[in-house]
């Protein structure tokens, strides 16, 4: 049952073209999340993680079915009211970092703020525990980029968050850290994605995706 | 942050790319600040010494008024019409130099074209590298929720900045140049005008140049997919 949240998938399907053949990367997914909750969806390398990541954040079309974002849904919008909806109501984060090496740390966050707001972006940096904002990307180990990621992806205060695979190259101690700093964050709607199933505890939803289908999900309560 | 604060934050990088940039298209605007400058100085030169018909000569012979210049400018015909293999009358000649002056000037005018243009086509091969190389960034701002086109601004934003600053650099010292030479030649020996008409058309026809030339290269860039964006360097 598909109930209205910050994000709802109607029967999302996603199909590629590769070699000649037709390769369904999703298959009729369909499930929302609800204001402020936190869910991981685990699967293995090429499950379709990137592709639903990807489709959650309007950066691509789906093949058939619907997207909404807080019951708006995205199926007709144009470029340009998708770009204004990615800017205003999603944060993303990667695998890598992608900091512009050219900015310091502080202007990286400014970096997606339609109005710049250097004390917005300070206090972001101090919830993701990063200091000496004048430093560039170069300065900083893969965990303190990822940081700056974060913080840069909550700059314009988005309703939800999508991680894809983000701790995919840190270390143990590093992800454990990376992973009390999304707890931290409140009243966003996070949709994490990560080959590792250990993570289960932190989020209040885990779905399982194999072969573009949601095997099965559990549930905090 | 805006794009526009972007794209001057963006000349940061690849600081000695940028640099030759700058500095072809500030050789490009200075020799065609020179060229254009002695092309109008000739001009102003043959306006000043009357353009039609064998003033030139006929007012040195009134002016003068000595049998001696008479036979000068005699024999300089003389020696044309031997030298050229011709038999033209005093005022023939004097349409003919004026009318090679004038050829000078435009050769002159389209030789500073030729420069300008080289100098600032280096701004495509510029923008064409640096822009190559930030195809993640470029992913990473459509994540942001920047459109193609407030991407397409910025980039050639970019390349018109990289031209004005070229054009503003090549004008100030073109100017220099333009002085000291002024100043060790004789009046009538190198003629230069240097109206400032001719300092704002060089900077506006360069910057203009650079931002045409920056469009390409920026609209293929604005034209990727943020996966094929994101995918590269993996």
């Amino acid at each position: 049952m598909v109930t209205e949240g910050i994000l709802t998938f109607k029967d999302v399907s996603m199909v590629y073209e590769k070699g000649g053949m037709e390769v369904a990367a999703l298959k009729g997914l369909s499930f929302s999340l609800a204001p402020g909750t936190r869910t991981l969806v685990n699967g293995p390398s090429g499950a379709g993680k990137t592709s639903l990541i990807y489709i959650a954040g309007l950066i691509k079309k789906p093949s058939a079915g619907d997207i909404s974002i807080k019951g708006i849904s995205t199926l007709d919008l144009n470029e340009n009211q998708r770009s204004k909806m990615i800017r205003n109501e999603v944060g993303f984060i990667f695998r890598r970092a992608n900091l512009l090496p050219h900015l310091n740390i502080l202007e990286n966050v400014l970096l997606p703020m339609v109005s710049s707001d250097e004390d917005r972006a300070m206090e972001l940096l101090e919830i993701v525990e990063v200091d000496n904002w004048n430093r560039f990307p170069v300065d900083l180990s893969i965990e303190e980029e990822q940081k700056v990621a974060l913080a840069r992806s909550l700059a314009n205060n988005p309703s939800m968050l999508l991680a894809d695979e983000p701790t995919a190259e840190l270390d143990l101690k590093a992800t454990e850290n990376f992973l009390g700093l999304l707890k931290k964050i409140e009243n966003i709607t996070i949709l994490m994605t990560s080959s590792n199933t250990s993570f289960s505890e932190l989020f209040q939803e885990t779905y399982r995706l194999e072969y573009g289908m949601l095997k099965f999900y559990s549930s905090e309560e | 942050m805006g794009i526009y604060a972007l794209s001057w934050k963006n000349l940061r990088r690849n600081r000695l790319r940028n640099l030759s940039t700058v500095l072809r298209i500030s050789i490009g605007a200075i020799i065609l600040l020179l060229l254009v400058s002695s092309g109008l100085g000739i001009s102003s030169f043959i306006e000043k010494s009357g353009t039609s018909n064998g003033k030139i000569l006929g007012q040195s012979n009134q002016t003068s008024g000595t049998n001696n210049q008479t036979n000068i400018a005699s024999d300089a015909i003389d020696y044309l019409n031997s030298f050229l293999g011709t038999s033209l009358t005093e005022n023939q000649l004097i349409i003919r130099l004026e009318n090679l002056l004038l050829n000078v000037v435009y050769i002159l005018d389209g030789l500073a074209s030729v420069a300008l243009l080289i100098g600032v086509l280096g701004i495509m091969n510029t923008m064409g590298f640096n822009l190559s190389e930030r195809k993640r960034e470029i992913g990473l701002l459509k994540c942001m929720g920047f459109t193609k086109r407030q991407i397409l601004i910025s980039c050639t934003l970019e390349a018109g900045l990289l031209g004005l600053i070229g054009s503003i650099i090549g004008v100030i010292i073109g100017t220099v140049v333009i002085w000291v030479i002024s100043a060790f030649f004789e009046p009538g020996l190198f003629n230069t005008l240097l109206p400032f008409w001719l300092l704002i058309s060089t900077t506006t026809i360069t910057t203009l140049l650079s931002l045409i030339l920056g469009l390409y290269p920026a609209w293929f860039t604005s034209q990727i997919t943020v996966e094929e964006a994101l995918l590269c360097g993996y």
